[in-house]
C-alpha cells in the first residue's frame, strides 16, 4: 500500500558484485534492496512492489533484453538504472 | 548496448544510466530522481476493480451520473473536493467508462520541483540538461490514446500552467531541449482540493487555464456531509479486508451510528485506514462503539498533548497469534499524518507543527507512506 513497502532490485550475473551494489544503495538511505540473478528475479522479488531496477554491468545484451521485456509485463513505469563499465 | 540502442529498443523504459565503478554522488542523484518521480507519478498498475464509487447519498448519485455522462466525451474534467474524498477514484472511473484504449497516467503536480516536473510531463531530448544522456518521452506522450490525470493542479507552478494551457489549446507538446511539436491525443482530467477561484484572486492560478480545465466540473462533497454513505463504505472496506487478508470484521449498530456522526477530516481515506487498523486491534472481529479510537468516540475533547494510549478509548487486545508491531505503529503514524494534513488543508508546514516534527521529516514520511492529496 505504501512506498515504504517498495523494493529496489539489483540484478547481475555476479552475486558478489550485486551484493556490493546493494550495500552502496543501502548506504544511500534506500533500506529495502534485494539482489537477484537474471533467471530468478521474480522469485526473489516475491510480492514486493518494485521501486526501481538496477541492471548490473555484467549482464549480456540478451539478458538485458529478456529482463526488460519481462519487467514491462510487470510494470512498465518502474525506473531502470543501467550500469555500464569495467567490472574487472 | 549503447544508450541510444537501449532507448530505441525499449522506448517505453524509464532509463537512467550510471557508470561503473559507481560514484556515490552519481548514485545519489539517480536515487533522488527516482524518489521524486515516485512522489510525482502514481502507480499506474493500481487495481481499479476495487475502486467503485460507493454511496447511496444524493451527492454520490449525482457524481455517478455526471461521471457516466462525461466519460464517453472528450471533455476536460475538473474534479474538486477535500483531501481523501476519492478524486482519483472518480478520475479512474471516468477513464474506465471512456472507451479509450490508452493507459491511465496519473501525475501529482504538487510534489515535485518545477524543473523536474517539466521533464517528467513533457519528456526531454538527449543533452537537454546535465544527465539527460538519452531522449525520453514524457507523461503526456505516454498517455496517448488514454487519460491523463493531473492531481493537485492547484499547486502547479505558474510557468508550467502556461505550458499546460498550450497543450490544452493545441494538443501538442515539445520535449525539453527539443523544437519539434508532437501531437498528443489525450483526455485530460484534473483535480484539486484547493479553491481555484481564490487561487486566481491571489494571483497563483491562471484564470484562462481555470476556464480551460473546468469545462465539466465535478465536485465531491466531504464525507461529513453524506453520513448516509458511511455504512456502505464500511461494508465495502470490510469486504476488501476479507478478500485481501481473510480478516472478518463486523460493526455494531452503535458503532456505525457513531461513525456516521464523526466529522471525518480525512474523509473516505480516513475511514478506510481506520477499518484496516481495527482489523488488527479487534482480533475477535466485532467492533462496538467503545472500540473506536479517541477522536471518534469523543469529538469534543481536545487533542491530547502527549500521543499515547489516551488516543485509544478501549484497551487494545493483542491477538493470540501476535501482531506486527512495526507495521501497526506505522499505520497509526500514517493516520496521524493524514489527519494533520487534512486539518491543515494540505499545508505541510502547518501539519508538521501540529505533529511536532520538522517539515523535512514530514515530507520524508509523506513520501515513505505514499500519501497523496
Amino acid at each position: 500500500m505504501n512506498a515504504g513497502d517498495k523494493t529496489i532490485l539489483v540484478v547481475d550475473q555476479d552475486p558478489v558484485l550485486a551484493e556490493h551494489l546493494k550495500e552502496l544503495i543501502e548506504f544511500m538511505d534506500s533500506p529495502s534492496v534485494v539482489t537477484a540473478e537474471p533467471a530468478d528475479w521474480r522469485e526473489r522479488l516475491g510480492q514486493r512492489r518494485l521501486e526501481a531496477l538496477f541492471v548490473g554491468p555484467d549482464l549480456t545484451a540478451d539478458d538485458v533484453s529478456v529482463l526488460l521485456s519481462d519487467l514491462r509485463s510487470v510494470d512498465p513505469n518502474v525506473p531502470i538504472v543501467m550500469m555500464h563499465g569495467d567490472t574487472e | 548496448m549503447t544508450p541510444d540502442d537501449l532507448q530505441s529498443r525499449f522506448p517505453w523504459a524509464r532509463l537512467h544510466l550510471l557508470d561503473y565503478p559507481l560514484r556515490l554522488d552519481a548514485l545519489g542523484a539517480v536515487l533522488e530522481e527516482i524518489r521524486a518521480s515516485h512522489s510525482l507519478v502514481r502507480d499506474d498498475n493500481r487495481a481499479t476493480s476495487d475502486e467503485r464509487l460507493i454511496g447511496a447519498s444524493s451527492d454520490m448519485q449525482t457524481v455517478r451520473l455526471l461521471v457516466e455522462k462525461v466519460a464517453p466525451s472528450p471533455a476536460t474534467v475538473l474534479i474538486t473536493g477535500e483531501s481523501g474524498t476519492g478524486k482519483e477514484v472518480v478520475a479512474r472511473r471516468i477513464h474506465e467508462l471512456s472507451g479509450r484504449d490508452g493507459p491511465f497516467i496519473a501525475v501529482n503536480c504538487g510534489a515535485i520541483p518545477e524543473h523536474l516536473l517539466e521533464s517528467e510531463l513533457f519528456g526531454h531530448e538527449r543533452g537537454a540538461f546535465t544527465g539527460a544522456v538519452t531522449a525520453r518521452a514524457g507523461r503526456f506522450e505516454q498517455a496517448r490514446g488514454g487519460t491523463f490525470f493531473l492531481d493537485e493542479i492547484g499547486d502547479m507552478p505558474s510557468v508550467m500552467q502556461v505550458k499546460l494551457l498550450r497543450v490544452l489549446e493545441e494538443r501538442v507538446i515539445e520535449r525539453v531541449g527539443g523544437n519539434k511539436s508532437i501531437s498528443v491525443d489525450i483526455r485530460l482530467v484534473a483535480a484539486t482540493h484547493r479553491d481555484l477561484p481564490t487561487r486566481i484572486e491571489e494571483g497563483r492560478f491562471r484564470e484562462d487555464l481555470y476556464y480551460r480545465l473546468s469545462v465539466f466540473p465535478i465536485e465531491i462533497s466531504p464525507l461529513r456531509q453524506r453520513p448516509d454513505d458511511v455504512p456502505a463504505l464500511i461494508d465495502e472496506f470490510v469486504r476488501r479486508l476479507q478478500r485481501q487478508k481473510s480478516v472478518t470484521l463486523s460493526f455494531t449498530d452503535a458503532a456505525i451510528e457513531r461513525l456516521q456522526r464523526y466529522h471525518w477530516p480525512g474523509n473516505v481515506r480516513e475511514l478506510a485506514n481506520l477499518i484496516e487498523r481495527l482489523a488488527v486491534t479487534r482480533p475477535d472481529g466485532v467492533v462496538d462503539e467503545l472500540h473506536l479510537p479517541w477522536p471518534i468516540v469523543d469529538e469534543k475533547s481536545p487533542l491530547p498533548e502527549v500521543l499515547d494510549s489516551t488516543l485509544v478509548a478501549s484497551p487494545v487486545t493483542l491477538p493470540s497469534h501476535g501482531i506486527d508491531l512495526k507495521k501497526h505503529l506505522a499505520g497509526i503514524e500514517r493516520d496521524m499524518i493524514e489527519r494533520a494534513l487534512a486539518e491543515s488543508n494540505g499545508v505541510v508546514q502547518h501539519a508538521a507543527k501540529l505533529l511536532g516534527i520538522g517539515r523535512t521529516t514530514l515530507v520524508e514520511k509523506i513520501r515513505r507512506y505514499d500519501i497523496h492529496d
